[in-house]
């Protein structure tokens, strides 16, 4: 970035950029605002921005209620497992998809995507039926393997896209000066990969962190990740704005903070990857 | 990120995981599946007095909203799972799945103190088949009309304590002020079987309308439905709320507390919500009344209870009977008015509370509540004979997805996407179609 | 199915907007990045409550008071225009999907080309039009696929806004209507199957479409 941009220009694009970062991050800032409010102010009419009682009233009975710590532990295990689970497994598929391409490889690629298009509940019950039979039910490691299959076609393909920008004629050099497959993968496949696969872990780490239909029915409680935390504040007889919001908030703060640290991670990767 | 780092942590992650199931599998553990609704949540609180009572049962909670509830457990049961020991079912789902063998009898096993002949009537007969009690109740409601005292009067009405459908009409035009946001009458039109279509068909009751005659076939095309609809829809255009069609409970609890709604028809537990003065805009300005009839002899109430049940899966029935004694006997409902008091013990579930002055005096809308309950019959709840049980719905398992199916047409008819006609014409035509599809 | 094309359609209009303003932002980029990555972050229930009763709710939304607030009459976008309302939450969410892909690719723009580009007093629309645009083809391509595919399975924003109500009821939706409503797992699954076929032939109509973008 070090094209020379007049100042007023570099203000308004700011300005712009602000505003729009802005609008888009509105609801997440109001949710935020509620989260200290008390229930009867949250529903007020007309609605009250920043002179309130500010409470934590809700973020103590959300913490007295609720494993939060077990929830979190089992929201980071179950994503960063099933990631890595997936990526250990995609890499070598894309990279085959991507260099060694046959006649119907894009047909497969296809084919594995569509996959997604099938509604969960219709494997519901051979699924849970299968868990009950290993007697794996409501533990990590089912949804670790499950919410790996369910995005294991996402990963292979924003792999394969991310591999197929790398030219073949990098490799073919390599191949030339004697390297062999496995030199090959880690000394010029792998630092070429990196951006790719940086932001193909990231966006599954959210995929798997938000999934919520298996993570809600394969779990009771040991294996209950976050989203199963945040049933248990929406939609009761009676208030909850200012409680699910408060939920909300404990359930969207790790992973953004774990966002706002990698994104900078992703940026150096993409700055000093060498695909260009 | 090298290859070899990944696999090292991923395989230790997948060693941590496994151990810590299998650590987890011991100890006498009742796994308690229930709704996030207050009086549970208070339940939940209470956890402590039980476990000095039973140091040898230990107590896991998982509290979940209605429908994600209705899908863990129905998964669970229906797969003979066994991952809950005692669940939190509806009126609705007691007596199909008892049907189905899915549900432990507690007609015995109970402790000597869980009194089954306090239980409500009403309640209990919902929740039993061929006479055997299949779930405790842990709170029952019904609904009623709850309406702004100061409204009613600037209106120059009184409100009666049994009002018609008529007089709800003339009263609710007479308070709507839209220039200044006040509804006259709010009303559930959400599109669901426990939403909508739960009120549309608790007032078709009291219209002389019914799901089905006694040979199961759907009665959508009779007139008494055609005056039930349209009533609602003409109703609600001239005194409703803009956002009628999108409104279940929660939506239209604001809107009253808000003070934008002259009356609202709804169960029986907003009572304690409305009256609140922490979160009421309209705390000490709230009336009841029973809903309302058409002088047919029924009203348009419905009965509902929260029960505790055990599934046929469980592994621990007898920790689980004892804790289901505990929590729905009136050791509980004592235990919760002395930490809470007694405006918060669970209404609606036993005789005894309804006798107890001190209940009566803290709970200004208990006599209506038990009057609501006691008005309604699960087992001849339309004018006419019905081939099924239930008030507000039809306690077949074949219900939920055409009351839903139903309810959306309502409420599209609500939001002006289709006449009353074309509504009940669809709801006939679907339900016929789903009925004979289920081999009726 | 016009539905979802219109839903990822709107989506990959937004995104390339917002994103060409992310990287030439040079004050504070990584907060304002941050805050537009926030919405996935969001489960689906939350975000469609969230939208629901305090913005599109007609008769206490924010929606509402600004339009009050600026003379205008208030709209009840759930039942007249459940949609749309339904498309903008979605496209809210995954906004920052697309967002993330095509950040990704941008970043791996040549930048003497641009500079040249402006030292050849190039407008900044038609550097976009002939450098970056090119540029994203093939990310393009894979956002428009797999969201495309991806959101046909929503359901958690249909249940929570209109439950089915005005028309909102897609496949997906029905299928889970049939199997944890009616409990007809047998008809559900059907409608799965029905699902995957029906996903394949929109699939391979994309790829007829737009797939040349993926060779290289």
């Amino acid at each position: 970035m070090a094209r020379a941009v007049s100042t007023r220009k570099k203000l308004m694009w700011t300005g712009l950029a602000w505003f729009f970062g802005l609008l888009i991050f509105f609801p997440i800032l109001w949710t935020f605002l509620t989260s200290f409010k008390s229930e009867g102010v949250a529903i007020a009419d007309p609605p009250v921005w920043f002179a309130f009682d500010w409470t934590l009233e809700n973020y103590r009975a959300v913490q007295e209620r609720s494993n939060y710590p077990l929830a979190l532990t089992n929201s980071i295990v179950i994503a960063l497992g099933s990631t890595f689970l997936g990526i250990l497994i995609a890499v070598p598929a894309a990279w085959a998809m991507a260099f060694v391409p046959g006649k119907r490889t894009k047909d497969v690629l296809l084919w594995m995507l569509s996959t997604k298009m099938l509604p969960a509940v219709g494997v519901l019950y051979p699924l849970v039926l299968l868990a009950k039979w290993l007697g794996i039910m409501d533990s990590r490691i089912l949804l670790v393997v499950v919410l790996m299959l369910i995005n294991l076609p996402i990963i292979v393909w924003m792999l394969y896209t991310y591999f197929k920008e790398i030219p073949g004629e990098i490799l073919e050099a390599a191949r030339m000066d004697g390297a062999n497959l496995k030199n090959e993968i880690i000394y010029v496949l792998t630092p070429m990969a990196i951006p790719g696969i940086a932001s193909t872990i990231l966006l599954n780490i959210i995929l798997a962190w938000n999934e919520a239909f298996w993570t809600i029915l394969l779990t009771t409680v040991s294996a209950a990740p976050l989203t199963k935390f945040i049933a248990s504040y929406s939609s009761p007889e009676g208030l909850f704005y200012a409680k699910l919001s408060a939920a909300s908030m404990m359930a969207i703060a790790p992973i953004l903070i774990l966002g706002w640290f990698s994104q900078k991670q992703l940026v150096r990767g993409l700055t000093f990857g060498a695909v260009k | 990120m090298n290859i070899k780092s990944t696999l090292t942590s991923s395989v230790a992650l997948l060693g941590l995981s496994a151990g810590a199931a299998f650590a987890e599998a011991h100890a006498t553990t009742l796994t308690i599946a229930t709704v996030n609704n207050g009086d549970m949540i208070r339940m939940q609180g209470l956890t402590d007095d039980f476990s000095e009572q039973h140091p040898d049962i230990q107590l896991e909670w998982v509290t979940l909203e209605e429908n994600v509830l209705r899908q863990n457990v129905t998964t669970d049961i229906s797969t003979g799972g066994g991952q809950y020991d005692v669940i939190t079912i509806g009126t609705y789902e007691v007596p199909i799945w008892a049907q189905n063998e899915w549900l432990v009898s507690l007609s015995d096993g109970m402790s000597e103190d869980w009194n089954e002949s306090d239980l409500l009537p009403a309640i209990a007969d919902g929740l039993s088949l061929d006479g055997e009690l299949y779930a405790a109740p842990f709170y029952g409601e019904s609904s009623m009309v709850m309406y702004r005292t100061d409204l009613m009067e600037e209106a120059g009405l009184e409100m009666p304590d049994a009002p018609t459908w008529e007089f709800i009409r003339e009263a609710a035009a007479a308070m709507t002020d839209r220039e200044n946001d006040i509804n006259g009458i709010c009303l559930r039109g959400k599109a669901g079987w426990g939403e909508n279509a739960a009120f549309l068909t608790a007032m078709a009751n009291s219209f002389g309308a019914r799901w089905f005659d006694e040979d199961w076939n759907a009665q959508f095309d009779t007139d008494a439905w055609s005056d039930t609809l349209t009533f609602y829809l003409d109703m609600m255009e001239e005194s409703g709320p803009a956002s009628a069609a999108n409104n279940g409970f929660n939506e239209n609890l604001t809107l009253f507390q808000q003070g934008k709604c002259g009356m609202w028809i709804d169960a029986t537990v907003a009572a304690s919500f409305v009256t609140n003065p922490d979160d009421s805009d309209v705390a000490d300005q709230v009336g009841f009344a029973l809903a309302p009839d058409n002088g047919l002899g029924k009203r348009g109430n419905w009965l509902w209870a929260w029960s505790l049940a055990i599934p046929s899966s469980s592994n621990d029935v007898d920790a689980a009977k004892t804790f289901i004694s505990w929590a729905t006997g009136q050791g509980y409902t004592e235990l919760v008015a002395e930490n809470e008091g007694w405006a918060n013990v669970p209404p609606g579930t036993r005789t005894s509370l309804y006798e107890n002055e001190e209940y009566l005096s803290a709970a200004p809308f208990a006599q209506m509540t038990l009057d609501s309950i006691n008005s309604a019959d699960p087992n001849d709840p339309a004018v006419d004979p019905v081939p099924y049980t239930g008030v507000q719905f039809v306690a077949i398992p074949e219900f939920q997805g055409i009351g839903t199916q139903v309810g959306q047409e309502f409420s599209a008819a609500l939001a002006g996407q289709q006449t009353a006609e074309e509504a009940l014409a669809n709801a006939q035509r679907l339900t016929t179609d789903e009925m004979e599809a289920a081999g009726y | 199915m016009a539905t979802q094309h219109s839903r990822s359609a709107a989506r990959w209009m937004i995104a390339p907007a917002v994103f060409v303003l992310l990287v030439w932002m040079l004050v504070g980029q990584g907060i304002v990045r941050i805050l537009v990555i926030a919405p996935f972050f969001v489960m689906p229930t939350v975000s469609a409550l969230v939208w629901k009763n305090m913005f599109f709710n007609v008769d206490n939304g924010l929606f509402s008071y600004a339009a009050v607030a600026m003379g205008m009459q208030p709209y009840d976008f759930l039942s007249q225009s459940s949609l749309l309302s339904i498309i903008v939450i979605v496209a809210w969410q995954w906004l920052p999907f697309s967002t993330l892909i095509l950040l990704t690719a941008v970043q791996s723009l040549d930048s003497d080309q641009l500079e040249a580009a402006e030292m050849d007093g190039a407008p900044p629309l038609s550097r976009f039009r002939y450098i970056i645009l090119p540029h994203l083809a093939r990310a393009i391509t894979v956002v428009i696929l797999i969201q495309t595919i991806f959101l046909l399975s929503i359901f958690a924003e249909i249940f929570v806004t209109t439950s089915g109500s005005f028309g909102t009821r897609t496949l997906t939706y029905l299928v889970y209507e049939r199997v944890l409503n009616s409990q007809n797992i047998g008809l559900g699954s059907a409608g799965g199957i029905i699902a995957v076929i029906l996903a394949n032939i929109v699939a391979i109509f994309l790829m007829r479409v737009v797939g040349k973008n993926l060779d290289t």
